[in-house]
């Protein structure tokens, strides 16, 4: 047997070797067991209005007057608020993009974020009034639930806009919004529109730093 | 008569010859004996697992209450109005929310081996949503933490997110964990815990996964070692 031939078996050998060695450590018994199943099922935050809380929607339309003179009846309109998700939420109202308009000069009094424009507001007051203050415009945002002005135009500095009211799931919140043109309203208001949204907003309330001012 | 003496002798030989070669074999005295019913029996490892809710049944850790069928309330909650028993996230988890739930693991039987858990895994189970935007989403933001909580002081045997078990292979555990041989439950608990930056996109959706343990033997095992 040449040398060659000597060093190829040696080397068959160990390859052999170490395939029983390698093949081994895939010898162990072995066993596994399965709990199945698990269902992770996530809540839902939801926010829906109504006017006539039967028929909740994400958009209504509460208030549409046309042709309003000087002295009429204020409008008034009650709408809900309903927590359709499955989650405890904390709604918040904000008016958003209000704007008055006399088809000359127009004032953001909410902007479209919801901040109060106070000094749109003034100025709005000065055009459309010459009778003294406040303006003959005059619009509320009440909380009938907790029985809570969350905004007067006659005295916006007291806004409680920015309240959170904690909702349980199916639980309600009747809020009621009033519009009105005073008897006194001059001949500025003539043509004038008044027109905007609220949007209402929701957040899990659990696992959250709660709102520094919550309603109840 | 000298031929026939020759002869007379030949044949007396060739008869001894016979007698010595075949007839005095057969005499030899013989015996055998034999140590029968020698037995060489493998060891077995044979898992088994129920969950441990005070319940003790096979069944799935986290699950929806036979008093919720429509699934609304899955945890058991005081504050579920369908006043099923036990009490944790209402009406479904919420990014932030966190869980705890038990199962025993079991390694009993005729000649059972000790064996060592060494991995662990997740796997999408098609009862839920098993693909898309939410579902990526849930298996990324939602931390499974698995202990053994009575073995030193509370062995963690992965924590992670639930994405780094439903890699579609196993997961070698931080610590193997011994299951001596008929040596009863071994106690493993999952905490699970919705990260706080999970999107709206999961909102009101059901995933549902099976996990699943890996044990070997201990004996001439280098893990083991």
């Amino acid at each position: 047997m040449g040398l060659k031939s000597k060093l190829f078996m040696a080397v068959a050998t160990s390859a052999a070797g170490a395939a029983m060695i390698a093949g081994g450590t895939f010898a162990y018994f072995t066993s596994s067991a399965t709990n199945s199943g698990n269902t992770f099922s996530t809540g839902t935050v939801q926010v829906q209005l109504s006017t006539d809380n039967t028929n909740y929607l994400d958009n209504i339309q509460s208030i549409n007057v046309q042709n309003a003179a000087p002295g009429d009846p204020a409008t008034v309109k009650d709408f809900y608020v309903k927590n359709t998700g499955s989650l405890p939420e904390y709604v918040t109202v904000l008016p958003e993009n209000l704007v008055l308009s006399n088809g000359t000069v127009s004032y953001t009094i909410f902007d479209k974020s919801g901040t109060f424009n106070a000094q749109s507001w003034t100025a709005a007051q000065a055009t459309f009034t010459n009778l003294g203050q406040p303006s003959a415009l005059q619009f509320t945002i009440n909380d009938l639930t907790t029985n809570k002005v969350l905004f007067d135009s006659a005295n916006p500095s007291t806004s409680t806009l920015e309240s959170a009211y904690l909702l349980a799931p199916g639980a309600t919140d009747e809020i009621e919004m009033t519009i009105s043109l005073a008897s006194t309203a001059d001949n500025s208001y003539q043509g004038s529109t008044f027109n905007g949204d609220l949007a209402f907003n929701a957040e899990q309330s659990a696992n959250i730093t709660p709102p520094t001012n919550i309603r109840s | 008569m000298l031929k026939a003496k020759i002869l007379s002798l030949l044949a007396i030989n060739l008869l001894g010859l016979g007698l010595v070669a075949g007839g005095g074999t057969m005499a030899i005295f013989t015996s055998s004996a034999s140590n029968t019913g020698n037995t060489f029996a493998t060891g077995y490892i044979r898992l088994t697992q129920n969950r441990d809710q005070g319940d003790t049944l096979v069944g799935p850790m986290f699950y929806t209450s036979i008093a919720d069928p429509t699934g609304r309330y899955p945890y058991d909650t005081n504050g579920n109005p369908l006043a099923p028993p036990g009490g944790e996230a209402i009406g479904g988890m919420a990014p932030g929310d966190s869980m705890m739930r038990a199962m025993d693991v079991y390694n009993n039987g005729a000649n059972a081996l000790d064996a060592q858990l060494t991995k662990v895994k997740a796997t999408v189970n098609p009862a839920g949503i098993t693909s898309g935007a939410a579902f990526d989403e849930f298996i990324q933001k939602l931390n499974v933490i698995i202990r053994a909580p009575d073995i030193g002081n509370g062995t963690v045997l992965y924590s992670g997110t639930l994405a780094g078990l439903l890699t579609g292979q196993w997961i070698t555990v931080s610590h193997p964990l011994l299951m001596s041989a008929n040596g009863g439950a071994t106690n493993i608990t999952f905490s699970v815990t919705l990260d706080p930056s999970a999107d709206n996109i999961i909102q009101g959706k059901t995933f549902v996964f099976d996990f699943s343990f890996y044990a070997e033997q201990f004996r001439n095992n280098i893990i083991g070692t």
